[in-house]
C-alpha cells in the first residue's frame, strides 16, 4: 500500500480546498505522521510530520516553518476561521525551505489534524484493533478448533489448521491444494479465486514446522492481508502453546503409564496398594477380564527412534474399534482390552483378524503381535501381558513367521513359550554355535526350513528357492559341522527347539 | 565631569536617534530648542555617575505623551524645569538632574533643565534606549518608586500624583496626560545618586555622542566600520518590500519584510513604537532590548518604525543593548514577551543571560 503524498492529500479532502502559499517544490514529500500544533515554540516533531496549526501569528509561523523544516517535517497546514494575510516573507521562506506552506480557511484545526490522521493511519489502526480483539479472544482458547472460530470470526475468512500432508486438524479444509512449505515465514497465494496465506508453526527447536495454519478468503486488499497475516502470526503463538502443551503431557503420561506397568508386572501375588492407586491414577481398570497384546517392530531393536509411532497405533486401534491402555515397553508396546465377562473364543477371534488390519495399516514400520489369553483381575492382566510379550517373540514377518502369535486353547504355544527359558536360550546358542558365523547364515535358514517342513528336502528347496541337492549337501555339511545325525528324532527335536529360540 | 555644549548637539541627535530603536519621536525640534538654551546659558556640567556627591539627589525629567502633539501644541518655556522644581525645592545644592529616557527626543529634556536652573547633569538614565512606558525602567525592575511625580503642561498646569506602583502611576499618567493635551512634561524618580549609581543605566549620553560621531556624514562612510566601531551587527541589506500594520488591544504592531538581494531571502522585522523583533529565514536573530535599527542606506540616518515605507533601502543593525537591562531583575520587563511576543530574548548576549 503506497503512502499518499503531500501532492496526492492536497487533492483531496480536507485540503482540497487548500491554498497553497509556498513550498511546492516540497510536494512529493510522504508524510508519516501528523501532528497538531497549538504554539510555535518548542515544537518537536518527527521525520516526515505533517503539521497542522490553529490561528498564529506571523512571525511565530516562520519561526515553526524553520523549526519543524529542521526537524524533517514535510508539510505545513494552517487553518484559520477568517482570511489570514500572510506576509511575502513567510512564502519566500517557505519557497526556500521547500517545505509545503497551505491554508485551510473556515476549518477547525484538530478536526483537519484528525481527518489527515486518519487518511494516514486508518489502515494501522483497524489492524491494531482487530490484532487486539484477536488477542483478547485467544485468552480463552485452548484447542485449536476455538483458536480457528476466533480467527474466522474476526477476520471473517475461512482459517484451518494443518498437519503433514494437508490432514485438517481444525476448521474446514481449505478449497486450494495449498503446497505447505518447510521453510520460516508466511507465504501468500493470490490467484484467480483471492487470497491464501500459509503461516507455517515450529513446535520444537530445530524442528521443521509440523502445523500450518491456513487463511483463505476471495480477492482482498493489501492492507487486510497485511492484517490476517498478522493475525495468524498472533494465533500460531496460541497453537504453538497448545501443540507443545500436548506433547508435554503426552510425554509425561507415557513415562509414568511405563513406569507404573513395569511395576505392576515385577509385583508378587499380591499386589502392594500403591501399584493398585497408580494404576488407577493412570486411568486402568484392573477389575475385569483382560486380554493383553504385545507389539514389537520385527526388523529393528531401535525402540527409542519408534517412540514416535506410539501415539499413531493408539489412533489405528481406535480407528479398528480396539480401545484400551498403550503403554510403551523397553522392546516394543504393551496393549489390552478389559471386559466384564471372559472372552469367547469368537472374540478372540475377531479381535485378531482386527489387529491383522491394525498391522496392515501401520505401513511405515513392521509390527508384529502376541496376544495372551483373556485373564481376570489385576494378577490377570500381569499374566496376560507377559504371556502376549512372550509370544510375541515368536512373532516374525519373514517367510514361514506369523505376524501374530496368539495363545491357543491347546496351550502348544504356552509350552514352547515355557521352553524359551533364558537358560534353554543359551543352550540353544551353544548347540548351535558353529552355525552362527556369519557366512553360515544359509546353514541356519536351510536347517530351519527343513526341520519346519516335516524334515523334507524337497519342501526346503522350494521354500529357500534352492536345487535339492543343495539342501542335502547342506544338511550334511549341517551334521558334520554340529557332529550330529539327524535322522535321530531326538536330535531333530532338539535342534527344531534351538532354532526357535536362539 | 565633562561639558556638553552647542556644537556637541548634531552628534548627539544622531546618536540618540539610534537609540531610540526606530522610536522615541522626532528629535530636531528638541535639539533646536537644546541649542538656544546652550547659546544662551553656556554649556552644562555633566557628572559621571561615580563623580557625583554621594549625599546628593537626582530627579529624572522628560516628556511623557505623544511627541507629534508636541510638535503640533509647543511648549509655552520653561516646563520641564517647572516640574523639576516642583519636586526640589528644600535641597537646591545638592540637587542633579538626569533625563529618564537617554534616547530619543528625551535624550535632550535632562539638558534643558541643567541649562535653565544651572545645575550639573547627572549621566545617568531609567531606560539607555527608547522604550514606549514610564514603567519600563531599570529603577522600576529595581523595585525603587517613581512617585512622587509632578506633570506640567503648555499653560503651566502642574499635577503632582503620588502612588504606589510604577504600574499605577503609569495608568494615572496617561489619563492625565491625555487631558493635558496629549503631552507634559515630567519629573519623577527622584532618588538618591547611589541608587541611581546602582540602579540606572549609566553613560547613555556619552554612548549617544560617541555613536553619533561614528555615523556622522562622510564621504568614505562604510556600514562595515561603523560597525566595527560601535560593536553593531549587520543583520542584512535590501529594500523594505512590505509594511503591515495591525490593530490590536493598546497599540499597533507592524511588521516589515526586507528582500536580500544576494540570496532571495526576507528578513522580518517585528515592531510596535519601536523595532523589537528580527526573524532571517525564520530564525529569531535580534530583539529587544538589542536596540534594532533600520538605516536608510543613502543617509545611513535611523529609519522611525512609524514612518517606515516600502520601496527604502535600508541596512537592518543590531546595537548592543544596554548593559543593564540583560541583569537578571530587568530582562523580563524588556524582553520580547513584555511587548506580548512569545519568544525569549536573542542577541548578542542572549547566551550570557541567566533564565
Amino acid at each position: 500500500m503506497t503512502p499518499p503524498s503531500v501532492r496526492n492529500l492536497l487533492a483531496e479532502p480536507p485540503l482540497a480546498d487548500a491554498q497553497i502559499l509556498g513550498g511546492s517544490g516540497g510536494l512529493d514529500g510522504v508524510p508519516r505522521d501528523v501532528v497538531a500544533l497549538s504554539d510555535g515554540s518548542d515544537v518537536k516533531v518527527a521525520r516526515g510530520a505533517l503539521v497542522v496549526v490553529g490561528p498564529m501569528e506571523g512571525y511565530l509561523l516562520e519561526i515553526l516553518l524553520r523549526r519543524v523544516h529542521d526537524q524533517g517535517a514535510c508539510l505545513v497546514v494552517s487553518c484559520t476561521k477568517q482570511p489570514a494575510r500572510h506576509l511575502s516573507s513567510t512564502r519566500v521562506l517557505a519557497d526556500r525551505l521547500r517545505l509545503p506552506f497551505v491554508l485551510v480557511q473556515d476549518a477547525d484545526p484538530l478536526t483537519v489534524a484528525g481527518r489527515l490522521w486518519l487518511r494516514l493511519h486508518g489502515a494501522q489502526a483497524e489492524q491494531g484493533t482487530t490484532l487486539a480483539q484477536i488477542a483478547r479472544r485467544l485468552r480463552g482458547s485452548v484447542d485449536p478448533s476455538s483458536v480457528i472460530r476466533v480467527l474466522n470470526r474476526e477476520l471473517n475468512v475461512d482459517c484451518a489448521l494443518l498437519g503433514a500432508e494437508n490432514a485438517v486438524l481444525a476448521g474446514t479444509a481449505p478449497t486450494r491444494q495449498l503446497p505447505l512449505p518447510a521453510r520460516e515465514g508466511p507465504s501468500t497465494v493470490r490467484d484467480a479465486s483471492g487470497y491464501a496465506c500459509l503461516f507455517p508453526i515450529r513446535v520444537g527447536h530445530r524442528e521443521p514446522p509440523r502445523l500450518w495454519l491456513t487463511a483463505e478468503s476471495g480477492e482482498i486488499g493489501d492492507g487486510r492481508a497485511a492484517t490476517v497475516e498478522a493475525a495468524l502470526a498472533v494465533a500460531s503463538y496460541a497453537i504453538a502453546a497448545w501443540a507443545a502443551t500436548e506433547r508435554l503431557e503426552s510425554d509425561r503420561d507415557s513415562t509414568f503409564q511405563s513406569t507404573v506397568l513395569a511395576e505392576l508386572l515385577a509385583a508378587g501375588p499380591e499386589l502392594p496398594a500403591q501399584i493398585l492407586a497408580q494404576a488407577v491414577a493412570a486411568g486402568w481398570h484392573l477389575e475385569g477380564w483382560h486380554t493383553g497384546v504385545h507389539f514389537r517392530v520385527s526388523d529393528s531393536t531401535d525402540l527409542e527412534g519408534h517412540r514416535a509411532y506410539t501415539s499413531d497405533i493408539g489412533r489405528t486401534l481406535a480407528a479398528h474399534g480396539l480401545v484400551g491402555p498403550l503403554v510403551e515397553r523397553g522392546d516394543g508396546w504393551s496393549f489390552w482390552m478389559t471386559e466384564a465377562r471372559e472372552t469367547g473364543p469368537d472374540g478372540v477371534r475377531e479381535l485378531l483378524a482386527r489387529l491383522d488390519r491394525v498391522l496392515s495399516q501401520m505401513t511405515e514400520i513392521r509390527l508384529v503381535a502376541g496376544v495372551g489369553s483373556p485373564r481376570l483381575g489385576a494378577r490377570g492382566l500381569a499374566e496376560t501381558l507377559t504371556e502376549a510379550r512372550e509370544l510375541g517373540r515368536f512373532a516374525g514377518t519373514t517367510r514361514g513367521r506369523q505376524r501374530i502369535e496368539h495363545a491357543d486353547e491347546m496351550g502348544i504355544r504356552r509350552l514352547l513359550a515355557a521352553a524359551a527359558s533364558q537358560d534353554v536360550r543359551a543352550r540353544s546358542r551353544r548347540l548351535l554355535a558353529p552355525l552362527l558365523a556369519p557366512e553360515n547364515a544359509d546353514l541356519v535358514r536351510t536347517l530351519e526350513a527343513y526341520l519346519d517342513l516335516e524334515s523334507s528336502a524337497s519342501s526346503a528347496s522350494a521354500r529357500l528357492g534352492v536345487h535339492r541337492n543343495t539342501v542335502v549337501k547342506r544338511l550334511a555339511r549341517i551334521e558334520d559341522l554340529l557332529g550330529v545325525n539327524l535322522a535321530d528324532p531326538e536330535v531333530r527335536l532338539a535342534m527344531h527347539i534351538a532354532c526357535r529360540t536362539r | 565631569m565633562w561639558t556638553i555644549d552647542a556644537a556637541s548637539l548634531p552628534d548627539l541627535e544622531r546618536g540618540a536617534s539610534l537609540l531610540g530603536s526606530g522610536g522615541g519621536g522626532q528629535t530636531p525640534m528638541f535639539r533646536m530648542l537644546a541649542e538656544l538654551t546652550l547659546t544662551k546659558r553656556g554649556p552644562v556640567t555633566v557628572l559621571e555617575p561615580d563623580d557625583a556627591p554621594t549625599g546628593a539627589m537626582v530627579t529624572h525629567v522628560g516628556l511623557v505623551g505623544s511627541i507629534t502633539a508636541f510638535a503640533e501644541k509647543p511648549m509655552g518655556g520653561a516646563e520641564f524645569s517647572s516640574a523639576f522644581r516642583d519636586l526640589s525645592t528644600i535641597r537646591t545644592d545638592l540637587d542633579l538632574v538626569a533625563g529618564y529616557e537617554g534616547a530619543g527626543a528625551n535624550a535632550f529634556t535632562g539638558i534643558l533643565v541643567a541649562a535653565e536652573l544651572g545645575i550639573p547633569l547627572l549621566d545617568v538614565d531609567g531606560m539607555g534606549r527608547a522604550l514606549p512606558r514610564l514603567d519600563q525602567t531599570a529603577y522600576a525592575a529595581a523595585g525603587l518608586s517613581m512617585s512622587p511625580f509632578t506633570l506640567v503642561d503648555s499653560t503651566g498646569n502642574t499635577t503632582r500624583i503620588d502612588t504606589g506602583s510604577c504600574a499605577e502611576a503609569e495608568r494615572l499618567l496617561r489619563a492625565i496626560t491625555a487631558q493635558m493635551g496629549g503631552w507634559a512634561a515630567f519629573a519623577g524618580y527622584r532618588l538618591p545618586v547611589r541608587e541611581a549609581r546602582r540602579r540606572g543605566v549609566r553613560g547613555s549620553l556619552r554612548r549617544a555622542l560617541e555613536l553619533g560621531a561614528a555615523f556622522r556624514p562622510r564621504a568614505d562612510l562604510g556600514l562595515a566600520r561603523v560597525l566595527a566601531e560601535t560593536g553593531g551587527r549587520r543583520l542584512g541589506s535590501g529594500r523594505i518590500v512590505e509594511v503591515q500594520w495591525r490593530r490590536s488591544a493598546n497599540v499597533g504592531r507592524g511588521s516589515v519584510t526586507v528582500r536580500i538581494p544576494e540570496d532571495g531571502r526576507h528578513l522580518r522585522v517585528e515592531m510596535q513604537s519601536e523595532f523589537l523583533l528580527v526573524i532571517d529565514d525564520g530564525v529569531p536573530v535580534a530583539s529587544t532590548p538589542d536596540v534594532i535599527c533600520l538605516l536608510d542606506q543613502r543617509t545611513m540616518l535611523p529609519v522611525q518604525a512609524e514612518g517606515v515605507t516600502a520601496g527604502s533601502e535600508v541596512h537592518v543593525v543590531a546595537l548592543a543593548a544596554p548593559a543593564r537591562w540583560l541583569e537578571p531583575d530587568a530582562l523580563a520587563l524588556v524582553c520580547p514577551r513584555a511587548f506580548g511576543y512569545s519568544i525569549d530574548y536573542v542577541g548578542d548576549h542572549a547566551g550570557d543571560v541567566e533564565p
